[in-house]
């Protein structure tokens, strides 16, 4: 039995489908409003690439907008479906790991069994998330994809303060106009986010190994700030992006 | 005016403060209105709780109380003012302290943007019904002790419009020192002076007995309500209904329309869930008609065992012993009752409040601290609760918020995580 | 049937018995740990101070007669003692002494009368901590100076000349005798002064503060001491206490330490009255074992009953 594991989160909709513990397709598409038909249309394509259409599939959701998902028998709170999901991937080897996703920051702590012994939280206040980097993104038209080759290129970044994607509109725009490259921009972008995440993991005792997930984890630029903030290595595993609707699958009775 | 508005219009527009008067009142309304359905519409809802919504379902002014009670109102800011005492006196001592977010709007101009959203409610809750009022006049005396900053500074936020007279209640923030009890002492004898000027009669042995008999009465229901809670069968949500309803009416009233209730409890009400994860709930009140936090505690599937909000579990301290029945011994009762029972993180001697949840022989499964956002003494106190929390094996989590409910799905995701954060890690 | 009424009735029992005992031919001894004052006539039974300090059981008896037979007997009436100290410990306080009830009914008659009661602070309370000790002390060094350091005879019983016991309890057989100033000689003449005026003092004093006199008493010292192996004692899980001080305003002995947060709340002052246990309001916070198991434990509902009972009894 095909086990769908679905991540409603706030600005994109993951689908892992797993069986048997394997991860079999995966697939992510932009939140937009209708998110259960988005879901479901991620679900039968996932289905038909494997060749099952029409099989009878077991959902898993998650994240934000699970509780807007009909006809799911099994949901998952996005930290524990997280927890799962990375401390499978990682082989058993996460300890702690930081979860950037578009609108929160987490920090977990688990167990050597891999379950959840304690997290933190940004407030309420979404700054320095993902969408974060999408804002700038715009300003900088610039991809998002690019940001972690163009970063590399410069040894001194910009001096950015502000995580709000409100005020670093206009700290962006301004250094534009004072003639500051992009590249500089886009590392001091990488740097205030990560001076931010930091302050987040201040005081959690951070155990390795430490893992880094979310769509912002593929940011290869973010990745080197944090570390270089956070003073330790952090691992990141091929589908970052992924973990989260993983978790909720596998956490999934019938997984 | 310009003349396409007259033509619009056939009387003249209302001024546009009156117009986000009256706007500010029809969400204060329909924020009552809300919390009532939403309870009535919960699955332990049986009729017999009207007894208690009937009191709280709409925002009442001092003068609507005084006019059902028959009795002139004394607000009471915090708890450490004895109920007793007031009540002695033939006066309404009434909780000055509201949950209402609508309301805190009409007071928003005149504030400090990071303020405490429990004051800033109240104030614009007083600004609200002040306006119904003919006198404008809410009470004729209100207590303050002199807890917190927002407290004490409560006169001056409420400006020149506020014609009640305030009496502070100095308090020892030492309970366990001898001198501090004994200031706290007189200045109990000073409130008296106060209140028997205010009811216009002299406070008399006979009648503190009487109502230190009656409150002892309330506390024994009281406490049957706090033991149903701990048997897992009053959510936090109809336990707060209980407390706001002592707040917002006479001891007699209460006790009476408490009655049927609690018969109705201990009769049919159920265990909780199996699966439920028991928690305490610590940290900054909690008031009706915000139900936020503890609808989302519930959504998540957590379940208040215990707490020791001021609001809540400790809302009084109730019943107390007398070993000596003489007037100076009564007063030194309530008064050792008041101060050293109280648990306000304004006091400076308050290891005991964590002993209490950490070594605490209901073993709760977590540790729920509730700040409210510009609460400062219990926002300190969330620092060592942690700690104690850590040293005893108890998950904790730190929700801070305001009674803004735009934050709650964000703080359901927080509380469904804590439900699951794993137990044996701890330890 | 509560705590206190059941303590009321046992107390008042003890009374009939160790008061008035002897005339129906019941004598509990002479090793007593109350104060079951020798001095009545017709009493049921003596407080062991008396034999402490005499020459026939006690330390004023010479050494050769203590090296005969009877330095034995001693040693066995005070094994005797030990035992009932050992069996009852502060029980015999709270519960049995006839001194206690006598200013127990003071307390009651200053209650009635809605007199306030006297306050002492703490400071004051821990500096005459130390008076039984020193009245323990004067009542056991006397005596073997009079069996063999020459001090007169007259001083023998030193505590007995002393205790407010001595006048006050044949009151209530109607012997005033112990009121009288002796006059045979200054030693006497000063004690039977000194008797009668701490008596006085003590009255003035059990009326204002309640068991006033308990706070000297060399007895209360003696069984403290004894602490150690007494299975019987007072605990409380300061878990489950809410901190409400019911226990503390409780206390005939105005002790804090029952209120505070620690699990060995017994004090050396403790009379094992239970009324801080029948005062709390927290289920099982107090409670008095033996032998490490409960026998009785603090009960909400319980208090709620007496709450009930008492209720405007009396304004």
């Amino acid at each position: 039995m095909i086990v769908a594991g679905i991540d409603l989160g706030s600005t994109a909709i993951k689908l892992a489908l797993v069986e048997d513990g394997v991860l079999l397709w995966h697939k992510a598409a932009p939140t937009a409003p209708g998110q259960e038909k988005i879901a479901n249309a991620l679900l039968a394509e996932g289905l038909s690439a494997l060749g099952r259409a029409g099989e009878g599939v077991k959902k898993a959701v998650t994240g934000y907008g699970k509780n807007l998902m009909g006809g799911a028998e099994f949901a998952i709170d996005e930290l524990s479906a997280n927890c799962l999901g990375l401390f499978r991937q990682s082989g058993g080897q996460a300890r702690s790991l930081i979860n950037i996703g578009g609108q929160d920051v987490k920090v977990i702590q688990l167990t050597a069994q891999g379950a959840m012994s304690d997290f933190r939280m940004n407030d309420k206040c979404a700054a320095g998330c993902g969408r974060f980097f999408e804002v700038a993104a715009r300003i900088l038209d610039t991809p998002v994809e690019d940001f972690g080759a163009l970063a590399a290129t410069v040894a001194e970044p910009a001096r950015i303060n502000s995580t709000c994607a409100v005020f670093a509109e206009s700290e962006i725009v301004s250094l534009m106009a004072e003639g500051v490259v992009k590249e500089k921009i886009i590392g001091g972008l990488h740097e205030s986010v990560a001076r931010r995440i930091a302050g987040l993991c201040a005081g959690r005792r951070l155990r390795d190994d430490v893992y880094l997930d979310g769509g912002s984890a593929r940011n290869s630029g973010l990745l080197r700030a944090l570390e270089d903030e956070l003073c330790r290595d952090l691992h990141v595993l091929p589908l970052p992006q992924f973990t989260v609707a993983l978790g909720a699958a596998l956490a999934h009775p019938e997984a | 005016m310009n003349s396409s508005a007259t033509e619009r219009t056939a009387t003249p527009p209302p001024d546009r403060k009156q117009r986000l008067r009256a706007k500010i009142t029809r969400e204060t309304a329909a924020e009552y209105a809300e919390a009532a359905r939403s309870l009535r519409a919960h699955p332990d809802y049986n009729a017999v709780w009207d007894n208690f919504l009937a009191i709280i379902e709409q925002p009442q002014s001092a003068r609507q109380i005084e006019r059902r009670t028959a009795r002139p109102v004394v607000e009471h800011l915090c708890n450490q003012a004895p109920l007793e005492i007031a009540h002695a006196l033939g006066l309404q001592p009434l909780r000055l302290a509201s949950g209402c977010c609508a309301a805190s709007r009409l007071a928003d101009a005149s504030l400090p943007a990071l303020m405490c959203p429990l004051m800033r409610s109240t104030l614009g809750m007083r600004a609200l019904l002040a306006a119904d009022d003919e006198s404008n006049a809410a009470a004729t005396l209100r207590i303050i002790p002199t807890t917190c900053d927002w407290t004490v500074k409560f006169p001056e936020l409420a400006g020149e419009s506020d014609k009640t007279r305030a009496h502070f209640l100095e308090l020892p923030h030492l309970r366990h020192s001898e001198r501090g009890q004994a200031r706290f002492q007189e200045e109990l004898f000073i409130l008296i002076e106060e209140l028997e000027k205010t009811a216009a009669r002299r406070l008399t042995r006979a009648a503190l007995r009487a109502s230190i008999d009656l409150y002892r009465q309330a506390w024994a229901v009281f406490a049957e309500f706090i033991a149903l809670r701990r048997d897992g069968r009053l959510a936090a949500v109809w336990f707060m209904v209980v407390c706001a309803a002592f707040m917002a009416d006479t001891v007699e009233h209460w006790l009476a329309a408490a009655a049927p209730i609690l018969a109705h409890l201990q009769k049919e009400s159920r265990r909780v869930v199996g699966n439920a994860v028991f928690v305490f709930l610590s940290g900054s009140p909690l008031l009706f008609p915000n139900l936020k936090i503890l609808r989302l505690i519930e959504e998540a599937g957590l379940y208040v065992l215990a707490d020791d909000l001021c609001a809540s579990e400790r809302l009084w301290p109730g019943g107390l012993t007398i070993s000596d029945p003489s007037f100076s011994g009564l007063i030194r009762a309530l008064a050792g009752r008041y101060h050293r029972a109280c648990q306000c993180p304004t006091f400076a001697d308050n290891q005991r409040r964590f002993n209490t949840i950490r070594a605490s022989g209901l073993r709760p499964r977590g540790i729920i601290h509730h700040v409210l956002k510009g609460c400062h003494p219990f926002d300190i106190e969330s620092l060592t609760m942690e700690r104690e929390a850590a040293k005893a094996g108890i998950p904790f989590i730190r929700i801070e918020t305001e009674y803004s409910p735009e934050d709650a799905r964000t703080l359901l995701t927080r509380l469904e995580a804590f439900a699951h954060i794993d137990q044996g890690a701890m330890k | 049937m509560m705590i206190s009424s059941c303590r009321r009735a046992v107390q008042h029992l003890a009374f009939i018995l160790f008061t008035y005992g002897g005339r129906f031919g019941l004598h509990f001894g002479n090793a007593l740990p109350c104060f079951s004052c020798p001095y009545v006539t017709g009493c049921g039974g003596h407080c062991y101070l008396m034999a402490l300090q005499s020459n026939w059981w006690g330390l004023q008896m010479p050494l050769a007669t203590m090296m005969s037979g009877l330095g034995l007997q001693a040693l066995l009436l005070f094994a005797l003692f030990a035992l009932l100290v050992a069996l009852l410990g502060k029980s015999w306080c709270g519960w049995l002494c006839p001194f206690g009830l006598l200013q127990d009914w003071l307390t009651m008659l200053r209650q009635r009368l809605g007199v306030p009661e006297a306050q002492i602070s703490q400071a004051m309370r821990d500096r005459l901590r130390s008076i039984k000790y020193l009245l323990l002390v004067y009542m056991l060094a006397l005596p073997p100076l009079i069996a063999s350091a020459g001090l007169h005879s007259d001083f023998s019983l030193p505590f007995c000349q002393i205790c407010p016991a001595k006048p006050l309890m044949p009151l209530f057989t109607f012997e005033t005798a112990h009121l009288a100033i002796n006059s045979a000689n200054a030693i006497t003449q000063t004690f039977s002064i000194l008797s009668v005026a701490i008596a006085a003092l003590m009255l003035v004093g059990m009326f204002f503060k309640e068991r006033f006199f308990c706070l000297f008493c060399p007895m209360l010292a003696i069984i403290h001491i004894f602490q150690k192996i007494i299975p019987l004692r007072l605990k409380k899980n300061p878990a489950l206490c809410l901190a409400c001080g019911n226990c503390a305003r409780a206390c005939p002995m105005t002790i804090r330490r029952v209120h505070e947060d620690r699990a060995d709340v017994q004090d050396e002052d403790c009379l094992l009255c239970l009324n801080c246990l029948e005062s709390c309001p927290s289920d099982t916070t107090l409670r008095l074992d033996l032998f490490g198991k409960t026998l009785v434990s603090s009960k909400r509902r319980r208090l709620i009953v007496l709450w009930q009972k008492t209720r405007s009894a009396r304004p």
